[in-house]
């Protein structure tokens, strides 16, 4: 399937690194505590292979999600199992609680965390296109991964790129994915815009 | 010459924007507009309300000059990020609480209560023309206030499981899960458990002699008094039901769950509640069965308790307000004196 190169696997690695360190840096001064950020491994995938490596095994997932509309097209997703997303949220908003799920409030703050993650991941990506982006707001599903990535199966091509985040705090370690779901032509602009964005770099 | 068709496209555009403008200005949420410099262009009269500012004042102004808190702020900069990248950004009322200085009335004004917000920082326009950031700000008092019920009521509901609600002492159902739990870990380090039955002593006769009220108080008394005599943290005084209570020992055998018994004892003596009805002694007196088994060896939780309420069975039957102990099967006094079941059931009859 589709395989980038050493060299683009690592400078989009790097790309990446540099949004979540964003976001890290905006989590931790929101909430006064150290957070670390990291995406560790990044790989294309079809959806039907994706499955195989998503968070939960069909266990419930939380997933915050943003359509982004520009030169390159992309629904990111970023994914937490639910009990995982449910300690942190609890501890980063100190709540004794023992509810199962996700409150109303604790939804909409975790959606925020997403918001904020996932526009900083973006942010170098509409650098490198150097255009713009629209951005839907963000929004807060719990199913299976199936669910929470509601993809649509009709569609053919359809490429996911997912990296493995680990997001940590205190004692605290929550592993999640970030997902962009693209179809192949759109992923293929992004590559070539890597490339470019490399050789400028190399120059 | 204009057609008349375009005359009435035109009055319809313009009475679109006045019922827009209207819109904005009588909608119950707050609206803000930033232009491409960060000033403010549209300033709504919810808004200004609950800013307790005039839409003048507002307009052609910064956000933190109008609101200097706002400096190096996260709405300052997911408004920066608005403008500039083009996304969007949700602020949630947990994680920023309130960020700009809006009450529902004077008087939360003077208190100093503001309105939890939450705010959506959205922008406007895009590609070639200028770009716009709208803030809407939405009170969520309502919802936070009833969240904030939900979670006192499940913290309420988890404690009523654990809690026996009359006398304070642990729920049944809180001393099976916990049985379960130490007896597995007993199982792993080969360590005893002790289990102890306890009755309060013609109990029924202290009901018809004071009512129920009164019984329902002396139960309580009993049981904070059993229950202060449990030294570790990991002992548990349960109610089994009605009058009888149930204390489980972790890592405790049979010598140390004799001198935990007496310690009950003694402790529900010092009392000293009347109990004129009693047979036993002038106040309300307890019996206890003890019993200790090695789960390790195969003892069960069934195996425990049931020797326990043997043993107990028999400190009834001997006469109350004593500890009757179960070893090996056999029954002994907490003095080691050994009693022959069959002796007991004798005596009951």
């Amino acid at each position: 399937m589709f395989i980038l190169n050493e060299l683009q696997q690592d400078a989009l690695l790097e790309i990446f690194n540099i949004g979540v360190g964003k976001a890290a840096a905006a989590l931790s001064k929101m909430t006064s505590e150290e957070v670390l950020l990291s995406v560790p491994t990044l790989e294309f995938l079809e959806w039907e292979e994706a499955k195989a490596h998503l968070p939960g095994n069909g266990k419930v997932i939380c997933g915050i999600s943003q359509r982004f509309d520009g030169p390159f097209n992309t629904e990111a997703v970023l994914m937490f199992p639910e009990e995982k997303s449910l300690e942190i949220i609890r501890y980063i908003l100190g709540v004794d609680s023992t509810l199962e799920s996700l409150t109303e409030m604790e939804q909409e703050a975790l959606c925020e965390i997403g918001n904020i993650v996932l526009n900083a991941c973006m942010a170098p990506i509409a650098d490198i296109f150097s255009a713009e982006f629209r951005a839907t707001m963000p929004e807060y599903r719990s199913g299976t991964s199936e669910h929470v990535l509601s993809v649509d199966v009709e569609e053919t091509n359809r490429v996911i790129m997912l990296m493995l985040v680990k997001l940590q705090m205190e004692k605290h370690e929550i592993e999640g994915y970030l997902a962009f779901l693209s179809v192949l032509p759109d992923i293929q602009r992004l590559t070539a815009n890597v490339d470019r964005f490399i050789s400028e770099f190399t120059k | 010459m204009m057609s008349k068709d375009s005359i009435s496209d035109e009055s319809f555009e313009t009475s679109k924007l006045h019922l827009a403008e209207l819109v904005v200005r009588e909608a119950q949420i707050g609206l803000l507009v930033l232009d491409q410099n960060e000033l403010i262009v549209l300033f709504n009269d919810w808004l200004a309300k609950a800013a307790n500012l005039d839409e003048k004042e507002a307009l052609g102004k910064e956000l933190t000059q109008l609101f200097p808190e706002l400096k190096e702020s996260r709405l300052q900069s997911a408004v920066t990020t608005s403008l500039q990248m083009g996304f969007p950004a949700l602020l949630s009322q947990s994680l920023n609480r309130a960020p700009l200085p809006l009450f529902a009335g004077e008087e939360e004004r003077k208190m100093g209560i503001r309105i939890e917000q939450q705010i959506q920082v959205i922008p406007l326009g895009s590609g070639d023309g200028p770009r716009f950031s709208l803030i809407q700000i939405s009170n969520v008092s309502v919802a936070v206030k009833r969240e904030n019920m939900l979670l006192e009521q499940a913290k309420e509901l988890k404690r009523n499981l654990i809690i026996d609600g009359l006398t304070g002492v642990y729920s049944r159902r809180y001393w099976e899960e916990q049985t379960l739990i130490e007896l597995r870990k007993a199982r792993r380090a080969c360590l005893p458990v002790a289990m102890i039955m306890l009755d309060v002593d013609l109990f029924k006769n202290y009901n018809d002699a004071y009512g129920h009220q009164e019984g329902d108080l002396c139960l309580a008394l009993v049981a904070k008094a059993a229950a202060s005599a449990l030294k570790r943290p990991r002992d548990i005084l349960a109610r089994y039901g009605g009058e009888e209570f149930v204390a489980l020992l972790p890592e405790t055998d049979l010598e140390g769950a004799k001198v935990v018994s007496k310690r009950v004892l003694q402790s529900v003596e010092t009392l000293q509640i009347p109990h004129k009805q009693s047979n036993v002694a002038a106040y309300v007196t307890v019996s206890m069965g003890v019993s200790c088994g090695y789960p390790s060896e195969g003892e069960s939780q069934e195996i425990i308790l049931s020797e326990a309420d043997q043993a107990l069975y028999i400190a009834k039957a001997m006469g109350r307000n004593q500890v009757i102990i179960c070893k090996n099967k056999g029954f002994f006094t907490v003095d080691d004196i050994p009693l022959s079941n069959p002796l007991a059931e004798r005596k009951h009859r």
